[in-house]
């Protein structure tokens, strides 16, 4: 039976486990997707609709001025009413959000959002004059050259608040989908240690086989269902058109597809080693809750950082820091602050680094196990458990 | 001839010398019962057939061969803390064990079919470990370890928990793989147990093996000898002019005496009188040859 025979026996096992939890979370988060794809679409959708009042003849060219400041797809009902208190007393009902009952003088329902309250007076105001100019004989360029204002330019780099969106959800998805996964393979680890069952196990696989099995197989399953949640996100986007989808979109989700194997790798690894050090799940979340502290100092850099005009320096820095890379760097190609041959290279960094943490790993893990009755310091795993590899 | 040699292991933990020169050997159908009082070295020296602890000096081979990961996957292994997943079905566990231990799929769900036919849970093949009574439990471990016909199977008080009945059927079952040339290595501290199964033992103290060999001959070894006396005359004074000797038990008609040495028997019947009519000399019991080499006689 060839090695690879086992190993893949080992990862069968790790997943078999979890079919059902997996299964549930997938199902779950797909939900809970959609909804919000179907909420967001639903929102899009839903075009502004205002009734507004009137106790006098509207101004004219107010209704158009009014419809040319509003949203595009506003819907505006105008019902006119016989005096001033009847428009009163409907608004106090709620019948309305606005209502006209002078040449420069307007009520406000309680409904009324400050999107409507602020054209509404400049459309009566820009009717007035309108009104005042052709009293005073005055033409249309006379009027303008009267209304003349001084004008500002913003040069600032413009910050495109859909890439923020991106990539805020990418830090989020992706630092959640690596703890979460993570955290699978520690407490996998510690089950095994503390129900014994891991002495049988190791007189058949070595332990890197072990880990490499979990590692595998758990972080299968985590890419599948990010996957899954990457392609709902994108699959509703581009069916319903009337959904805005960024044009980052579709790249940071194949970015993100690359960055958690690397990052998974990375804190899968560490996790396992943590969790053999316990003896029992307890002591497990004592192991494995500090480590997770340093991809949460990512986190808790990138969130702030996503609706800035341009990255500082700390954030720059730290992307190509391994434990932070896989959150940072599809979020700052999301934003267009990193180039996809600098992002390639933080990845090789990062592979490598993978790597090497999964052979030190292993070895904390070796030793960590075997020593089925006791919490183990990392040193003492370290070291005794350099034989067991061989 | 051996096959599994465990030569001059030397391990410490911290100050505590677990193993010190510990060297045993098995041959292939041999049973043998591994003895020793509790912090003896028999758990660690189990371990290290099976790479769970790593020794500080001295080897474990396998036919001449160093024992690899490959070498243990044809050996059967039952840690003193059993071990299995508490929340997965049996049968599933056994095959999945057995295939871990290069079985092919089909042959392992058969293998696990017919032992749990074999120890009566056919019918609670997907029942969970947690679902099970503890000998029932202890009988799907030992299928774990029994599962893929090992060459060597390796068991850390596997009686220890189970009731005669459940003994009986894994003193049959490890009979039985031993006549088939399994090589067998057991601890227990049930000693009449070891003394009805095993024909060879090998006594553990302070991380070493003091005393090896077949029972019948380190029982025979000792120099105390015991005589069951059965006589019709109850006067027991004829015991006291035999040096050493005493009398360790007493029924109706029946005295036991223990001697230092070994006599004549001829000469006890002469010592007994008429009244004696029937002698039964045996050597001393295997925990009496156990205590002794525990240090503790």
């Amino acid at each position: 039976m060839s090695e690879w025979t086992i190993l893949r026996q080992l990862a069968w096992r790790e997943i078999y486990s979890r079919r059902k939890v997996f299964a549930i979370t997938t199902v779950f988060l797909a939900i809970v997707v959609s909804a919000a794809m179907f909420v967001l679409l639903r929102e899009v959708e839903s075009a502004d609709q205002f009734t507004i009042l009137h106790s006098i003849d509207l101004p004219r060219g107010f209704e158009t001025t009014l419809t040319g400041m509003l949203n595009e797809g506003t819907e505006l009902t105008f019902v006119r009413h016989p005096d001033t208190d009847s428009v009163r007393r409907a608004l106090e009902e709620d019948e309305a959000e606005a209502g006209i009952i002078g040449p420069l003088e307007a009520l406000w329902g309680s409904e009324a959002p400050f999107d409507l309250k602020n054209p509404i007076i400049g459309a009566l105001t820009a009717s007035n004059l309108q009104r005042t100019a052709d009293d005073l004989g005055l033409s249309p360029d006379d009027l303008t050259g009267l209304l003349a204002t001084a004008r500002g330019e913003d040069v600032g780099a413009e910050v495109n608040t859909e890439d923020e969106v991106v990539a805020v959800f990418t830090v989020i998805l992706l630092f959640m989908a690596i703890i979460t996964y993570g955290q699978w393979v520690s407490y996998g680890v510690v089950e095994e240690k503390g129900n014994r069952i891991i002495e049988l196990i190791l007189a058949t696989s070595n332990p890197i086989q072990i880990l490499w099995a979990k590692i595998l197989s758990i972080g299968a399953l985590g890419l599948a269902q990010l996957v899954l949640i990457i392609s709902i996100s994108l699959g509703l986007g581009l069916a319903w058109e009337e959904i805005p989808l960024p044009e980052v979109a579709a790249s940071t989700g194949a970015w993100m597809v690359l960055w958690f194997i690397l990052g998974f790798g990375f804190y899968a690894a560490l996790f396992a080693s943590a969790g053999a050090l316990a003896s029992n799940s307890q002591e497990a979340s004592n192991s494995v809750g500090p480590m997770a502290i340093v991809p949460g100092v990512g986190y808790m850099v990138a969130i702030p950082m996503m609706n800035q005009a341009t990255p500082n320096l700390a954030l720059q820095i730290m992307a190509f820091f391994p434990p932070w890379s896989p959150l940072l760097v599809p979020a700052m190609l999301a934003r267009g602050w990193m180039s996809p041959l600098i992002a390639g290279v933080a990845a090789l960094v990062v592979a490598v680094t993978v790597w090497l943490v999964v052979r030190l790993a292993a070895r904390t893990y070796a030793g960590g196990v075997t020593q089925s009755t006791k919490t183990v310091g990392w040193r003492e795993a370290f070291r005794s458990g350099s034989d067991l590899l061989q | 001839m051996s096959v599994l040699r465990i030569r001059d292991l030397h391990k410490r933990f911290g100050d505590v010398v677990a193993l010190h020169g510990c060297s045993v050997e098995v041959e292939r159908g041999q049973m043998l019962g591994l003895l020793g009082p509790n912090g003896a070295g028999k758990t660690t020296a189990m371990r290290a057939v099976f790479g769970l602890v790593r020794v500080d000096s001295g080897t474990v081979t396998w036919d001449d061969e160093s024992v690899d990961i490959h070498t243990r996957r044809r050996f059967g292994f039952m840690p003193e803390e059993r071990g299995l997943y508490p929340k997965m079905p049996i049968h599933w566990q056994l095959t999945h064990l057995g295939k871990l231990h290069g079985m092919s799929h089909a042959a392992a769900e058969r293998a696990a079919d017919d032992w749990l036919e074999l120890v009566g849970l056919a019918d609670r093949r997907d029942a969970k470990v947690t679902e099970l009574s503890h000998g029932n439990q202890q009988r799907v471990q030992l299928g774990a370890s029994l599962l893929h016909s090992p060459d060597l199977v390796v068991l850390d008080e596997p009686f220890a928990g189970l009731d005669p009945i459940a003994s009986e059927t894994l003193a049959s079952i490890l009979l039985g793989r031993a006549r088939d040339g399994t090589a067998v290595v057991f601890s227990s501290h049930q000693l009449d147990l070891v003394e009805d199964l095993c024909e060879d033992v090998a006594i553990m103290h302070k991380g070493q093996v003091v005393v090896t060999g077949r029972v019948t001959d380190l029982r025979a070894a000792e120099q105390r000898r015991y005589v069951d006396v059965v006589s019709t005359d109850a006067d027991e004074g004829w015991v006291t002019h035999i040096p050493g000797a005493k009398v360790v038990a007493r029924s109706t008609g029946r005295i036991r005496v223990s001697l230092d040495q070994p006599m004549d028997v001829a000469e006890i019947a002469r010592l007994a009188g008429a009244g004696a009519t029937q002698f039964i000399v045996e050597p001393p019991p295997l925990s009496e040859v156990f205590r002794k080499a525990a240090g503790n006689v």
